[in-house]
């Protein structure tokens, strides 16, 4: 006994865990014998536990033996096919249980149903059917068992599974049809969107539209009932879910209408969109003759002879519509169609390839998707390996989405989340467990990889052949062809295919591309296998046309210098980063060009931190070690700075930096080149100097377009010739443009005398200026006074010889006056000369600087709290007017609310005006007027476009709080 | 295109009408028209009409000078005023950017972004005003037509007949009038709308002035919108009605409560009566209108609510019962002569931020506050509206609300526009100033 015991319960084993249904299905197989299973049973447990769930199989198979009597399932064979449909669909069992000709169509050949075959046997289950709706779905659901059948046992590819659904459902359309047809009037039946393109799943809405001949009222009366019997729930549930509302005017328009109705209707009123779906318009049923005369009248529509710069527009919104819908965002990769790197991406791509290319070639106009990308990839349109890659990707994730709505025949897309219930999808989508990898975790690496690769080439689908036409016109060149025999997309056809994508001239972009690209140099190699990556971040940048040219003069300019082309190779992330900067930047992009090595570091580590001060400051100092001449130190100083510069704007535009960020490195930069500078001025010479940083330097907040407001002191006045030469050799070295370019330029005109005094005194001259001469303006500008260079010592004596002088422990009234009356002339100065009073004039744009609310009213607010309670507070006596604002907060000198809106007004204001620095703006103080700057701009600061109004309303908020707390705590 | 571009065009061809009008409104509540031909609207509706927004008053702005009127379809309508031989009709128009993007100054922009916020929640904002206006010799001399009064029947006189006449024309327009008769001052006239979504009604309110206007021109006569033509007798104001639903159920109503106001129309009311000093000036916006903010003409002078209480600025009107859909809360301050889309804007989100922020209702002015005293009224922390124009600016330029409700640009033109009519007035020599002080000094 113990002996039998061991393959007896190893047996029912197999079948699954419920040893009661196994037992069950083998006495109904009548392979139970007395207490355990037949001798002869063994096969045909084989047979079943290889179905994708054997536990369901199991209890399948005992209930259709048990219904239809154990002779239903006499051969081994029909137990495989039972085992293996049953396993992978609850809904499809529930079919052969209930209907003993589910079992025979199992039994039969299995050959393909065609469309009359299944119209036929419809007419024959409503000949004397009591319930019609309940004879079309019992047809219906035989119809699906039969291509699950021919699909899951491999005798039908995934392609030809969706071509067989269509045609079940033509054939039980037809047949409704029929059924419910009146003489009087011809009808026919238009299929749409999957059904259009026989590429149907098991569970979707049926998309269609009717045309007609005749009466309309008896039209409608057919099309009516048409609905009605295919749309009625019965017991079996319903045949279909068809779906009406592509129609003319959806909803509202009427059901059918003729086809001068319909041209009528196409001519004047049809959106783009409407159109466009006319790519998948397929005659399915009804009167053969009418539905073709209804495809030759869509065909001009969907292939209009021009398409309107609008319709590419309107492609283009489609895309980013489908990109960034909530259904996407929010449907996690599990997703099947929706998700990044889902069918519909693939769905789309093939789409918008042969909207753009189809007018042309009407080879590419076939309704089907697989169909569309192989003419496609026939035609170079794609090139070929991407259109494999899309084509199995495409088969794979059809397949999962058919085999999950198999299981229940609901209309899901979305995988599991449960492993059990994943780890049989992976069964039933073929895949079994090997010794290495279980079936789930084979189905979830596929999967991922799939979608990763169809995210991954999506965009560059659109790319490619633009950029393989080089390379054959270049071939073709050499042989002396003629350049538009060679296949592939002409000139026209991709610079329409650039214009789709974003760029705003086609035309010239397709110029640049082939400067770029044509040949057979190394370079135009390269760059044909890198421009596929670097083109969509380009064409999602806000501005694609600028971003293309960027990249030519780069590749222009670093010609001899392979490196850089290799770079972008080996490394992709840094191509990512380079066309994005590039995308938003000519002046960076220039920049770059000029420090071609920098390229390397564009990576997320490269440019994760900001460089500090001291390591700019070693940096300088490393120059001044070389112990070259003036002249040449000088200019690796410019370097120094244009390396340092260019690697904080590429932080910046990249997101990467917040304005503080940026300005204080940008500070630290400026301290570093002042020191060296001074250093290589002064060398060997027994004199010490200090350097106080004034304005935004002295504050630390410099930005891109900042002098560099200083004033020297020196030590000791005996050696005032050499000293003030020495001055002038500084600001020379630094603010002299030579070939390359300029350091930065200093500005001495804040010192004591300004323009008139010498252009550096020793300490105790400062101090006798401060204490007797200085204007109220001269205090004020020394609030921002920092030491940013030279003898630390003799600056910091400075500062504090200077400092009481600046804060009084009471600030007099006249100073106070002072400085208020001076502010209102500034604004007055600005206001003069332009339009005063109503109605804003053109060409009067806003001014980040000067305007009302704008970043001198933060500066001139922060620094009068400053001067009025420094005397007694000295923890508010600092440069920088974020940093005092802070600390006048935390005195409570200015409360919350006025606080926030100051700082959130003065990040803001010198956000924006980096930016317009970066973006090569001519004068960066000033709001560009037209809308299509001002949109880029918003773009660039990270608006969604078109954002040029969102940004302003955001803009003058910030201004206008900025005033109102100006106005208060300035003037009051 | 949609059907109801269809229709359009359908009658137009039907009708012969050879000419459509292209209304918006200017920010100070002015209607601007550009007509069209027929042939010229289908391209109308694909791409706009371009005009140069720098010539409307608060549209301009440099990079918004190129802008495009895109006609609502559903607001077609033939002018009735404009006879059968040669018809004409109208539609309003949202206005766009060169970019397509809506353009945030249009009045009807503004007010759709404020009906957003309330769909947010949830709501949807109906108003129903009663507008009164005067009907005089013309444009230069306000002696009234009569001496009636108010429900005073002056049979067979040119005013009912009128009367008659504006409410034919609006009702031929698809505007339902709820309700007219001769108000309190000679002359004086009230005909009111039936309750429409806000949106509808502010279209109704600047179609309704000019049908009003049209009528009187054709029969000889002037009507005016201005809020106090006549010192001695009662101003012309526009009591707003409103109430959010929510779907069919109107979110003001409670039936367990003993004003059958619900806590959400209690805080709605908290919010308008908190925000009330802000808001005024884009309610009453001319010189003119503080002239009827006066004590003695039943006009609110004081920021109070109540039920029965005529002089109150919100008014809860008696529940009638079984009419759950009526139940509602009327604010008083508006006058005609306002922007109805700035108008309801700020009142809706005067309300939302009350309903938001959970504010809490003040307790119902029960006295007649005008016989309290001063320090009467300020122990019962009843404060007053705006005095004047420049009163009623400063609390505004102080609002964020108003701000935001308007948008940057709208508040900022407003302003500066009422600001400057506000200095031409104070320079003026008023013939008060003439017969008191000529004689005395």
């Amino acid at each position: 006994m113990t002996d039998a015991a061991t393959p007896t319960s190893g047996l029912l084993a197999r079948l699954g865990g419920d040893t009661r249904a196994a037992e069950d299905a083998l006495r109904a197989l009548g392979l139970w014998d007395g207490d355990r299973p037949a001798a002869e049973a063994a096969p045909v447990v084989d047979l079943i536990a290889a179905s994708p769930n054997v536990e369901r199989a199991t209890r399948a198979i005992a209930r259709v033996a048990e219904g239809h009597g154990p002779r239903a399932l006499s051969s081994h064979e029909l137990v495989r096919r039972l085992a293996v449909v049953a396993g992978t669909s609850e809904a499809l069992a529930d079919v052969c249980v209930a209907h003993p000709a589910a079992v025979a169509i199992l039994e039969g050949d299995l050959a393909p149903a065609e469309v009359d075959e299944v119209r036929r046997a419809c007419h024959t289950a409503l000949l004397d059917a009591e319930e019609p709706a309940r004879a079309l779905t019992v047809v219906q659901r035989l119809g699906l068992l039969r291509v699950a059948a021919r699909d899951l046992l491999g005798l039908a590819s995934t392609a030809t599974a969706a071509a067989e659904l269509a045609d079940l459902a033509s054939g039980v359309l037809a047949a409704a049809l029929d059924a419910v047809g009146d003489p009087a009037v011809r009808v026919a039946v238009i299929g749409m969107g999957k059904l259009g393109g026989r590429e149907l799943n098991y569970v979707s809405d049926v998309d269609v539209m009717f045309v007609h001949e005749g009466e309309h009222a008896a039209a409608a009366r057919v099309v009516e009932a048409f609905l009605r019997l295919l749309g009625e729930s019965t017991p079996e549930g319903r045949a279909y879910d068809v779906d009406a509302n592509l129609r003319p005017e959806g909803r509202d328009g009427p059901l059918s209408r003729t086809l001068e109705g319909y041209q009528a209707y196409y001519d004047r009123w049809a959106l783009t969109w409407e159109q466009q779906a006319l790519l998948k318009a397929r005659p399915v049923a009804g009167d053969e003759e009418l539905g073709a005369r209804f495809t030759a009248l869509a065909e001009p529509y969907v292939w209009p002879d021009r398409r309107q710069g609008s319709d590419v527009d309107e492609i283009q919104r489609m895309k980013s519509t489908v990109e960034s819908s909530a259904a996407v965002r929010k449907a996690g990769s599990r997703q099947v169609k929706l998700a990044p790197g889902g069918i519909r991406d693939i769905e789309f791509a093939v789409q918008l390839l042969q909207l753009v290319h189809g007018r042309h070639d009407p080879s590419l106009r076939s309704p089907t998707t697989l169909a569309a990308l192989e003419a496609l990839a026939e035609g170079g349109y794609v090139d070929d390996g991407d259109a494999n890659l899309f084509g199995d990707a495409y088969d794979f994730l059809r397949t999962v989405e058919h085999r999950l709505q198999l299981r229940k025949l609901w209309r899901t897309h979305v995988v599991p989340d449960d492993d059990a219930e994943r780890d049989r999808l992976a069964r039933s989508c073929g895949f079994r467990p090997i010794r290495a990898a279980t079936a789930l975790e084979q189905f979830d690496r596929e999967y991922t990889r799939v979608q990763g690769y169809v995210r991954r080439i999506h965009e560059q689908l659109f790319y490619r052949p633009l950029l393989d036409r080089f390379a054959e016109l270049s071939s073709a060149d050499q042989l002396a062809f003629a350049p538009d025999d060679a296949t592939g997309l002409s000139r026209e056809q991709a610079a329409a295919r650039l214009a789709a994508l974003g760029f705003a001239d086609g035309d010239r972009a397709m110029g640049v591309l082939a400067d770029l690209a044509e040949g057979v140099s190394r370079r135009a190699r390269l760059l044909r296998t890198l421009l596929p990556a670097l083109l969509p971040v380009l064409a999602a940048a806000p501005d694609p046309d600028g971003g293309l040219e960027g990249l030519r003069s780069l590749a222009d300019r670093l010609e001899g210098a392979p490196a850089f082309l290799r770079t972008l190779r080996d490394n992709p992330p840094v191509g990512e980063v380079l066309a994005t900067v590039l995308g938003r930047s000519r002046r960076v992009g220039e920049w770059l060009e000029r420090e071609p090595e920098l390229i390397s570091g564009l990576t997320d580590e490269g440019l994760a931190e900001p460089v500090d001060a001291a390591t700019h400051a070693r940096t300088a100092e490393g120059l001044l070690r070389r112990g070259e001449s003036v002249g040449r130190t000088a200019d690796a100083l410019r370097r120094l700075k244009r390396r340092g510069i260019a690697r904080i704007a590429v932080r910046d535009l990249t997101g990467r930096a917040s304005v503080e960020e940026v300005g204080g490195e940008l500070t630290g930069l400026a301290d570093a080149a002042l020191d060296a500078g001074l250093a290589l001025a002064g060398r060997d010479l027994p004199v010490r100097f200090a350097v106080l940083g004034m304005g935004k330097l002295g504050g630390g907040e410099l930005s891109y377009a900042s002098d560099l407001d200083v004033i020297l002191v020196f030590e000791p006045a005996e050696r005032r010739r050499e000293a003030l030469d020495a001055v002038t050799g500084l600001v020379k070295s630094l603010s002299d443009i030579t070939a390359e370019g300029q350091a930065f330029r200093v500005d001495l005109d804040l010192r004591p005398e300004g323009r008139d005094g010498p252009v550096a005194r020793t300490l105790e001259s400062t101090r006798i200026y401060y204490a007797e001469h200085a204007q109220p303006w001269e205090l004020q500008a020394m609030t921002q006074a920092r030491v940013v260079a030279g003898d630390q010592a003799l600056g910091e004596e400075l500062l504090a010889t200077v400092q009481p002088l600046v804060y009084p422990s009471r600030l007099p009234a006249e100073r106070l006056t002072a400085m208020r009356r001076m502010k209102a002339r500034v604004e007055a100065e600005r206001d003069k000369g332009r339009r005063r009073g109503l109605g804003v004039a053109r060409g009067d744009r806003l001014d980040l600087k000067l305007g009302l609310g704008g970043l001198a009213d933060v500066e001139w607010t922060v620094q009068l709290l400053q001067l009025r309670l420094g005397g007694e507070h000295p923890e508010v006596r600092r440069p920088g007017a974020l940093g005092a604002l802070g600390a006048l907060a935390a005195l409570g000198a200015v409360d919350g609310r006025d606080a926030a809106w100051l700082a959130d007004g003065y990040r803001l204001l010198a956000r924006v005006r980096n930016t317009l620095y970066l973006v090569g703006a001519r004068d960066p103080s000033l709001l560009p007027a037209g809308p299509g700057e001002l949109d880029r701009l918003a773009q660039t600061l990270g608006y969604d476009a078109p954002g040029g109004q969102d940004f302003v309303e955001d803009l003058t908020r910030h201004m206008r709080r900025v005033r109102k707390v100006h106005e208060r705590l300035f003037y009051d | 295109m949609d059907k109801q571009q269809e229709y359009v065009l359908r009658t137009v061809e039907e009708r012969d009408i050879r000419f459509v009008r292209l209304w918006f409104t200017d920010v100070l509540g002015m209607l601007k028209s550009v007509a069209i031909t027929s042939s010229e609207i289908e391209g109308a509706f694909a791409e706009g009409i371009g005009f140069d927004g720098s010539a409307v008053d608060g549209f301009a702005r440099v990079q918004e000078s190129d802008m495009l009127a895109v006609p609502d379809a559903s607001t077609f309508q033939v002018l009735p005023w404009r006879g059968d031989d040669a018809p004409v009709a109208r539609m309003f128009c949202d206005i766009r950017t060169p970019e397509g993007e809506a353009f945030t100054a249009d009045p009807r922009q503004v007010l759709r972004r404020n009906l957003r916020k309330a769909s947010e929640l949830g709501y949807s904002f109906y108003v129903h005003p009663e507008m009164e206006f005067f009907l005089f010799n013309g444009p230069d001399d306000p002696t009234p037509l009569d001496h009636g009064g108010y429900f005073d029947l002056t049979p067979l006189d040119v005013q009912s007949d009128f009367r008659r006449e504006a409410i034919q024309t609006l009702e031929a327009m698809g505007i339902s009038v709820e309700y007219s008769h001769h108000e309190v001052a000679p002359s004086q006239h009230e005909i009111d709308l039936r309750y429409a979504d806000a949106l509808t009604m502010a279209d109704n309110v600047m179609t309704y002035r000019l049908a009003v206007k049209e009528v009187a021109m054709h029969r000889g006569i002037y009507a005016t919108f201005m809020p106090k033509p006549m010192a001695a007798y009662w101003g012309s104001g526009m009591h707003t009605h409103v109430s959010l639903f929510d779907g069919d159920t109107n979110a003001f109503y409670d039936d367990a409560d003993p004003y059958h106001l619900s806590e959400v129309g209690k805080r709605f009311i908290a919010g308008v009566l908190a925000h009330a000093r802000e808001i005024t000036a884009v309610c009453c916006q001319w010189v003119n209108s503080y002239k009827r903010l006066v004590p003695g003409f039943e006009a609110p002078v004081f920021v109070s609510w109540g039920r029965h209480n005529r002089s109150s600025l919100i008014r809860v009107p008696m529940y009638k019962p079984h009419k759950s859909a009526s139940a509602r809360v009327e604010f008083r301050a508006p006058d005609p002569a306002c922007n109805p889309y700035l108008a309801f804007s700020v009142i809706l989100a005067a309300g939302l931020r009350g309903i938001e922020q959970g504010y809490e209702v003040p307790p119902e002015a029960e006295d007649n506050i005008y016989e309290l005293t001063d320090t009467e009224r300020r122990a019962a922390g009843i404060d007053s509206l705006p005095r004047n124009l420049d009163e009623a600016l400063r609390v505004m330029e102080d609002s964020e609300l108003v701000a935001e409700a308007l948008g940057e640009h709208v508040f900022e033109f407003f302003l500066r526009n009422k600001r400057v009519e506000w200095d031409a007035y104070r320079a003026q020599v008023t013939p008060f100033e003439i017969e008191r002080y000529l004689p005395m000094l």
